[in-house]
């Protein structure tokens, strides 16, 4: 069996992770889709701006959760940008990403391949892990914070396994 | 003597004299009912919750699939539940043939046993075990003040992994579900299949 577990790349202060989350969270954009938000709101212009209807819709289902607290949709919402500049160049229900929630108030967003199946789970301080659970029984879990999560890494690691 | 007196379970569940077996098989299977139309298994497991039926030795059967679904509360007033079956298979045992794990994060300690636990009309009835800090039982009782606590949501995080990846996937029982299932919720299916 792999077992791996391990509390990086996200833990440790990253700054091109801060950089990218710091970038996304000053743009007039994000104020903008994201101050509807803090106010409950999940108006139709959060969403219809994104390249994909694919993701927009998934965005839309994980706002939709009663439970769901800012820092968790910070989180998502700088996920799903990162994800964007790929889903721009693919056809996006290629990616596969579906939403769910979990007992203990988690978001998840997984996607399932021929290997096992991939998650980036939010807790409601925005706190979470990336994991893949394989098929052949591999298991990979990387923890991440809110403060310091790199995008870029999360979504590489959902979409490469 | 255990008594069973709900007229709608089958004997062979009746517990009667029966002990609980400490041992359990590699390929053992465990089901586990849960609410309809779960995608991803995680997203369903609920660590105050974890009771399953063991399925025994495949020459000695115990429990099969369906049989999660008796309701076994004599204050309800229905025979089975409408939801559906997850199923997990003991990959590891210990030399001993049990199923025991222990897991560190953050400075909290956790064990994760499984236990058969025999009741009055379920001889199959199974649980998960965790003993958080290694001295207190998690129940749902006390779920918020250790497992389900903030500050251990690392370690609740790896247990839930855990269990997920004993969930069977890549597996087509269509044979089981097409002849023994009686549930007409999800288009006649009993298993949760997580292909």
């Amino acid at each position: 069996m792999n077992l791996k577990i391990q509390n990086s790349p996200c833990l440790v202060p990253n700054n091109r992770g801060n950089q990218l989350s710091d970038s996304i969270s000053s743009t007039v954009l994000f104020k903008e889709r994201y101050s509807d938000n803090i106010n409950g709101k999940i108006k139709g212009t959060l969403t219809t701006s994104y390249e994909s209807n694919y993701l927009s819709a998934l965005v839309k289902q994980a706002f939709g959760y009663s439970t769901i607290t800012e820092k968790q949709k910070k989180i998502i919402f700088g996920f799903f940008e990162s994800i964007k500049v790929i889903a721009e160049n693919i056809h996006p229900e290629t990616l596969q990403i579906h939403v769910s929630k979990s007992s203990d108030e988690e978001i998840c967003l997984y996607r399932k391949s021929d290997d096992g199946i991939s998650m980036i789970t939010i807790d409601e301080d925005g706190d979470g892990f990336y994991n893949f659970t394989g098929y052949q029984n591999d298991l990979i879990t990387i923890f991440f914070e809110n403060e310091t999560c790199d995008f870029e890494k999360l979504t590489y690691h959902l979409l490469t396994k | 003597m255990n008594i069973c007196t709900l007229p709608h379970i089958p004997e062979r569940l009746h517990t009667k004299e029966r002990l609980a077996l400490k041992e359990f098989f590699i390929d053992e299977e465990l089901y586990w009912r849960c609410k309809p139309k779960i995608e991803l298994p995680y997203s369903a497991i609920t660590l105050s919750d974890v009771s399953h039926n063991r399925q025994g030795h495949s020459e000695n059967i115990i429990s099969e699939s369906l049989d999660v679904l008796w309701n076994i509360d004599a204050s309800k007033d229905f025979e089975k539940y409408e939801y559906d079956i997850v199923v997990l298979k003991i990959k590891e045992l210990l030399p001993n043939h049990t199923f025991s794990k222990q897991f560190e994060e953050d400075n909290y300690k956790v064990s994760m046993s499984l236990i058969h636990e025999p009741i009055n009309c379920n001889y199959a009835h199974t649980i998960f075990k965790f003993i958080f800090q290694l001295d207190t039982e998690v129940t749902f009782k006390n779920y918020d003040d250790t497992l389900g606590s903030k500050k251990a949501k690392k370690i609740r995080s790896l247990c839930k992994i855990e269990i997920q990846k004993m969930i069977i996937r890549k597996e087509l029982r269509l044979t089981e579900m097409e002849t023994k299932s009686p549930l007409n919720h999800q288009n006649g299916k009993g298993f949760i299949l997580f292909t």
